[in-house]
C-alpha cells in the first residue's frame, strides 16, 4: 500500500502522566541559591559584616550620638585618646573620632556616587555598543580605550588645578574615567546573549531593540555590574583616600577619610600621634578589602554554573 | 484562500571564504489556516528561509538578495522595521527549535508569555496579561498553570517548555505559526505530546502553519502538504499523500528509501549516496545531479537548473525527468 502509513512513526498521542509537581516545587529559587553559594564564602561574609558596620557607623550612628566634627577647641588639641574624646584630638582640638565618623560618610559617599555615575554610563554605553554593533560598536568601545588610556589621577590633578578641589569634581572624574570597565563587560555580556535564542525569540514576538537591552540583556547583565559596582566603589574609594591625601580632593574642613590622612605627612605625627593616622588608615584599608570580598562572593553567588 | 505567498526569496551570507547561497529562489504559498510541512536535511535553507522571512536573518553577513513575501498584501522583505516589529509576534508566531534556549532564564515563565502580549498591546494592565498567561499555559497543557507561571524556565521539564514556548507564540493568536524543529530537542516519548499540543494550538487559534521538520514521520502526521527543500532550493512540493507514495524527484524518493520501515522487513536501509554540495560555489545545474542515479551522467542535468514544475494537479517537482522515476520504493505505487 502507501509508503505514507510506513513513516507515521507515532501514534494519536495521548496526554502524559501528570508531572511530580512536588519535585519541581522543592528546587531553589536562583536567588536562594545565589544566598547558598555567597555564604559558603566566610571571607564574603566577614566582609558583608564589616561593611555593614562601617555603613551603620558612617551613616546612622550620628543620629543616636552627639559627635561634633567641627568643633574647634585649641586648648584641647592633640589629646591622646581618652578624656571623653574616643580617638583623641586633631591639631586644633576637634574630636578625631567624630571627624573619622564623618570623613566616613564623605569617603564612602563618594566611593558609591562615583561607581554609580561609571556604571550608568558604563552599563548603557556598554548595552548599546553590544546591541546595535556595527560603527556604534566601533565609536563606543574605542572611547572607552580612549578613556582607559588616561590614569584618572592624573586628569583629577589637572581638573583640581583647574577648577579647584571639590566633592563634586571628584565624583565626575572618577565616574567619568572608571566607566570603560564596566561598559566592556557588559558589552561582552550582551554580545554573548544577543544571538542566544531567547533573545531571537523575544524579537520573534515583536520586541524593539530598546525593549531587549531594557528587559532581557541588562537583566542579563545584572549579576556581573553587581560584581564591577562593588570593585569599583573600592577602587573610587581609594582614589579618593589617595588624592585627599595629596590636598587634591575633599576639601578641609569637611572631613574625609584621605584628608585625615593628610595629617600624617609629618615624621612628629607619625612618630608620636598614632591615633591620629591610625583609624582613618584602618578604616580605608578594611574598608577596601571588605568591599572587595563582598565583590568576590557576589561574583560566586551570581555564577549558576556553581551549585 | 492565500494567506502568504513567497516569490523568488534568495538569501545569501557573506562569510570570509565567499558567499553561501543559503536560500537560492524559493516561490511557495500557504493558505490560511493549513499546515504546511517544509522538510530537508541540515542547511538545505529551511530555517533560514522561515527566518528571513521574519526579517530576523543578521544582516550582515545574511542578506536578502532577491524575491519577495507576500503577507496579507504586505512585502515582509521591504517592509519598515516598525511595521515588521508589529507583525512579528502580532501575525506571526514562532516556535524556536530549543526550548532549553528560547526562554529567558532569569524570568519567570508568566512574565515572558505576558511580554509577548504587553509588546503588542502596551494598555494591557499587568495583571490582564499575566492572566491571560495563565489561561495560555492551561491552553497548552501546563498542569497548574497558577503557580509554573511563576516559576523560572529552569524548573520546567524540557517538554513543559516547548509547551511556555507554544503559549508565547500564540499569545496574539497570529494568523501565521513558525514551528522550526519544535519537537526535534525533545525526548521522542515527549515529542507526541507536543505535536498533539501544536496541532490544538492550530484548531484553537485557526493559524496557518509551516512546520520546519527534518522528520518525514512528522510531516506525515501533521501536514497536508509539503515542500522537499535541498541546497537552498525546493525540489519538490505537494500533498503528503501523494509525495510519500509516489515522489517525482530522486532527492524525495532517495529520502523515502532512507526510511526504516516496519512493513518492509529489511535489514539494511538505502542511504543516499555522496555529501550535499559546497553552497560556496553556485550551482549550475541541478543542485542533486553528482548524487543522482538519474542525472549524474546527463549533460541537461549539470548545466541547466531545472524549474519548479508541475507534474501533477498541486504537485510540483524540480526534475529534468520526473518520470523514470517509478513511484518510490520498489514501485510500491
Amino acid at each position: 500500500m502507501s509508503l505514507g502509513a510506513d513513516v507515521v512513526l507515532s501514534e494519536s498521542p495521548t496526554s502524559g502522566p501528570p508531572l511530580p509537581d512536588e519535585i519541581a516545587h522543592r528546587r531553589r529559587s536562583p536567588f536562594a541559591l545565589g544566598v547558598r553559594r555567597y555564604l559558603r564564602n566566610w571571607l564574603a561574609v566577614v566582609g558583608g559584616v564589616v561593611l555593614i558596620a562601617f555603613l551603620v557607623t558612617a551613616f546612622i550612628l550620628p543620629l543616636f550620638m552627639h559627635l561634633d566634627p567641627y568643633g574647634v577647641d585649641l586648648s584641647h588639641a592633640r589629646q591622646a585618646p581618652g578624656h571623653g574624646h574616643l580617638l583623641g584630638t586633631d591639631g586644633t582640638g576637634r574630636d578625631v573620632f567624630a571627624r573619622l565618623v564623618y570623613g566616613g560618610r564623605v569617603s564612602i559617599g563618594v566611593g558609591l556616587a562615583a561607581a554609580t555615575l561609571s556604571i550608568l554610563i558604563g552599563a548603557t554605553l556598554g548595552a548599546v555598543a553590544g546591541t546595535f554593533a556595527g560603527w556604534t560598536d566601533m565609536v563606543i568601545m574605542r572611547a572607552a580605550d580612549i578613556f582607559l588610556s588616561f590614569p584618572p589621577i592624573v586628569v583629577v590633578i589637572v581638573l583640581a588645578g583647574i577648577f579647584g578641589p571639590s566633592v563634586w569634581m571628584l565624583i565626575v572624574a572618577l565616574g567619568v574615567f572608571t566607566w570603560p570597565t564596566s561598559s566592556r563587560v557588559v558589552r561582552g555580556v550582551v554580545v554573548t546573549m544577543r544571538e542566544r535564542e531567547f533573545v531571537q525569540a523575544a524579537r520573534a514576538v515583536g520586541a524593539g531593540r530598546i525593549w531587549l537591552i531594557t528587559r532581557h540583556l541588562l537583566p542579563a547583565a545584572l549579576s556581573q555590574i553587581v560584581v564591577i559596582f562593588t570593585l569599583t566603589v573600592a577602587n573610587c574609594l581609594l582614589q579618593e583616600a589617595g588624592l585627599s591625601f595629596l590636598g587634591l580632593g575633599v576639601v578641609p574642613p569637611t572631613p574625609s577619610w584621605g584628608n585625615l590622612l593628610h595629617d600624617a605627612q609629618s615624621i612628629t605625627v607619625i612618630n608620636s600621634m598614632p591615633w591620629l593616622w591610625v583609624p582613618p588608615g584602618v578604616a580605608v584599608a578594611l574598608m577596601v578589602l571588605s568591599v572587595n570580598f563582598v565583590g568576590d562572593g557576589l561574583r560566586d553567588a551570581v555564577d549558576p554554573r556553581q551549585r | 484562500m492565500t494567506l502568504l505567498e513567497v516569490r523568488d526569496l534568495a538569501v545569501q551570507f557573506r562569510t570570509m571564504d565567499g558567499t553561501v547561497h543559503a536560500v537560492d529562489g524559493i516561490s511557495f504559498t500557504i493558505d490560511k489556516g493549513e499546515i504546511l510541512g517544509v522538510v530537508g536535511e541540515s542547511g538545505s535553507g529551511k530555517s533560514v528561509s522561515m527566518m528571513s522571512m521574519l526579517g530576523l536573518v543578521p544582516q550582515p553577513p545574511g542578506r536578502i538578495v532577491g524575491g519577495s513575501v507576500l503577507f496579507e498584501g504586505t512585502d515582509l522583505v521591504r517592509a519598515s522595521k516598525r511595521r515588521m516589529r508589529q507583525i512579528r509576534g502580532e501575525q506571526i508566531g514562532m516556535i524556536f527549535q530549543d526550548p532549553m534556549t528560547a526562554l529567558n532564564p532569569v524570568m519567570r515563565v508568566g512574565k515572558q508569555i505576558s511580554e509577548a502580549i504587553t509588546i503588542h498591546h502596551r494598555r494591557t494592565s499587568a495583571a490582564a496579561a499575566s492572566a491571560r498567561a495563565v489561561d495560555l499555559l492551561r491552553l497548552v497543557g501546563v498542569p497548574q498553570p497558577e503557580a509554573r507561571a511563576t516559576q523560572y524556565p529552569h524548573q520546567f521539564s524540557g517538554g513543559m517548555r516547548q509547551r511556555a514556548v507554544i503559549a508565547m507564540a500564540i499569545a496574539n493568536n497570529p494568523t501565521l505559526l513558525i514551528a522550526d524543529e519544535p519537537t526535534t530537542a525533545l525526548d521522542v516519548t515527549i515529542q507526541a505530546q507536543v505535536l498533539d499540543m501544536l496541532r490544538r494550538a492550530q484548531a484553537e487559534t485557526g493559524a496557518a502553519t509551516i512546520f520546519i521538520t527534518h522528520d518525514l514521520g512528522v510531516v506525515a502526521e501533521l501536514a497536508r502538504r509539503v515542500i522537499v527543500m535541498y541546497a537552498g532550493r525546493i525540489m519538490e512540493s505537494g500533498t503528503v499523500r501523494t509525495i510519500f507514495n509516489r515522489p517525482r524527484h530522486p532527492y524525495t524518493a532517495g529520502l523515502l528509501k532512507s526510511l526504516p520501515s516496519l512493513k518492509h522487513d529489511s535489514q539494511t536501509l538505502t542511504p543516499i549516496p555522496g555529501n550535499p554540495p559546497n553552497l560556496l560555489r553556485p550551482i549550475a545545474g541541478c543542485p542533486f545531479q553528482p548524487r543522482c542515479d538519474i542525472g549524474r551522467d546527463r549533460e541537461l542535468c549539470s548545466t541547466t537548473r531545472p524549474p519548479l514544475a508541475e507534474v501533477a494537479p498541486g504537485h510540483d517537482s524540480a526534475c529534468h525527468y520526473p518520470d523514470e522515476l517509478d513511484g518510490g520504493r520498489e514501485g510500491a505505487a
